[in-house]
């Protein structure tokens, strides 16, 4: 055999390990249960409590990293000011932090005795244990995931468009929302998309920060991790249905980004 | 009427230009390929920012001033203008592109025959389409200056003919004065222009009669 056919084989060989090192652990938890077993253990309250919350904190947090989130991006991608690349490296930095020093740094900022905890309570806010620091939790994670491909997307717009707009009489505010956005739509999806799987997933940081109260704070991730101990044959089926989300979500933003590289603009 | 003396400096190139241009009229810009012709366009636009100098326009607070630090931003000159690469917004329909009320989006549209196109994205446009719908926007914004930046190069003898005697029609009834980068005499001529400006590669370029302008040698 030459060397380059030896190269070939072994890349090919490379690309089965690597496809079957992460197919079989899937497949291993769909076909856990049988599709009846796992439709009778979605229906235990507590499966169904923990995937509404799943549902519920994910959107209001999409909502919140979508809204500010994109404006972030366009500054980001379009001015250049001092500080812009500290920035941009602390706005991508929970990207790679440990969810738990994650959790951690959000109780020292927002928790009872954090930074803010005085003025949480002066105006009526509790966080920690509650829905809404569910919510906190997965926007401090999902965030940069929409923002970077956002702001990649924004410096990748035809820098003439921005002129022509301005030559229309759009102000900046106005070039962002009717020309800007509209024109970077599909990638601004798929990194929405990207950021509500991020979401869905997250574990650590909410654990450590909201904690695992059935029907407030105890998302889906932290109903399996409950379920592991008691109730596996419930863990499996609710991470069966992560594993079908997950997918779902993956192959839209594939889709979107294909659109949008497609659209040239 | 739009007065400039304007002096700028784009990738590491000067350009220094002197020149005026009455409402209803058209002063053409020739000179070799990069020479600053659309950089020129784009100072008068308030899209990149002169070294020095002043622009003016009759009626109005100066556009530019260097003197005083005073700067009009684009969105605020009340211009037109067709970008060599037309610039239209991919994701709009050709009548959401020219950004103006309906019936006049409308209006327009049909005097550079594009009604049939008006529900179609720029992408699905031939080059001579979307030139005319990059005019079209231009004209849209009744402007009180239109610059043109080789606006009917995409066009056919024909259909660049229908163009300009549209927009000489505009320019003429609304007074706006133009700046038009040629390269052609013929269709700075049939735009009427009695004058232009030459850029060279140094030198300060200042208003010569047309047809000097096609036939002097370059700096």
């Amino acid at each position: 055999m030459t060397s380059r056919r030896l190269t070939s084989a072994a890349m090919w060989a490379a690309l089965t390990v690597s496809f079957a090192f992460v197919t079989i652990p899937i497949v291993a938890i769909l076909t856990a249960n049988s599709p009846a077993a796992l439709l009778d253990q979605l229906s235990d309250p507590a499966a169904v409590d923990a995937l509404l919350l799943s549902l519920e904190c994910s959107v209001i947090a999409l909502v919140l990293v979508v809204g500010l989130g994109t404006p972030t991006a366009w500054l980001l991608a379009t001015r250049r000011f001092r500080g812009r690349s500290l920035a941009i490296t602390v706005i991508e930095l929970p990207l790679v932090l440990p969810p738990a020093v994650a959790g951690l740094g959000l109780l020292a900022a927002f928790g009872p005795l954090g930074w803010l905890g005085g003025a949480e309570d002066a105006v009526g806010i509790r966080l920690v244990l509650e829905t809404a620091g569910v919510v906190v939790a997965l926007v401090f994670v999902s965030a940069p995931f929409h923002i970077r491909q956002a702001q990649a997307a924004f410096e990748a717009m035809n820098p003439g468009l921005r002129d022509a707009a301005r030559t229309i009489g759009l102000n900046d505010a106005a070039v962002f929302m009717k020309v800007a956005v509209p024109t970077v739509a599909p990638a601004l999806a798929a990194g929405a998309t990207l950021a509500w799987a991020r979401a869905l997933g997250e574990f650590g940081a909410t654990l450590m920060f909201a904690g695992s109260l059935r029907g407030v704070t105890q998302t889906a991730p932290l109903a399996i991790y409950e379920g592991f101990g008691s109730n596996l044959a419930g863990a499996q089926a609710l991470a069966a249905v992560l594993v079908a989300a997950s997918a779902v979500l993956l192959v839209t933003t594939r889709l979107l980004t294909r659109r949008w590289e497609a659209s040239g603009a | 009427m739009l007065e400039f003396n304007i002096t700028g400096e784009v990738g590491g190139l000067e350009i220094k230009a002197v020149g005026s241009v009455e409402g209803g009229q058209c002063l053409a810009v020739t000179g070799p390929s990069g020479c600053g012709k659309t950089s020129l366009l784009r100072m008068l636009a308030g899209l990149s920012r002169p070294s020095s100098g002043r622009i003016s326009i009759t009626g109005g607070d100066p556009w530019f001033d260097s003197e005083t630090g005073a700067q009009v931003r684009t969105e605020d000159r009340g211009i037109g203008f067709v970008f060599q690469d037309l610039n239209l917004f991919p994701r709009m329909t050709v009548l959401r592109n020219l950004g103006a009320a309906p019936e006049r989006a409308a209006d327009l549209l049909e005097a550079v025959g594009l009604s049939d196109r008006a529900g179609s994205r720029p992408a699905n446009l031939s080059g001579g389409e979307a030139q005319r719908a990059a005019i079209a926007r231009a004209l849209a914004q009744m402007p009180d200056v239109l610059l043109l930046d080789e606006p009917f190069a995409a066009l056919d003898d024909q259909t660049a003919d229908q163009c300009i005697e549209l927009v000489r029609l505009q320019i003429a009834a609304n007074a706006i004065p133009t700046v038009m980068v040629a390269h052609d005499l013929r269709t700075a001529q049939a735009m009427g222009c009695e004058s232009a400006l030459r850029l060279g590669i140094t030198g300060i370029a200042t208003m010569v009669p047309l047809a000097e302008a096609f036939t002097a040698p370059s700096h």
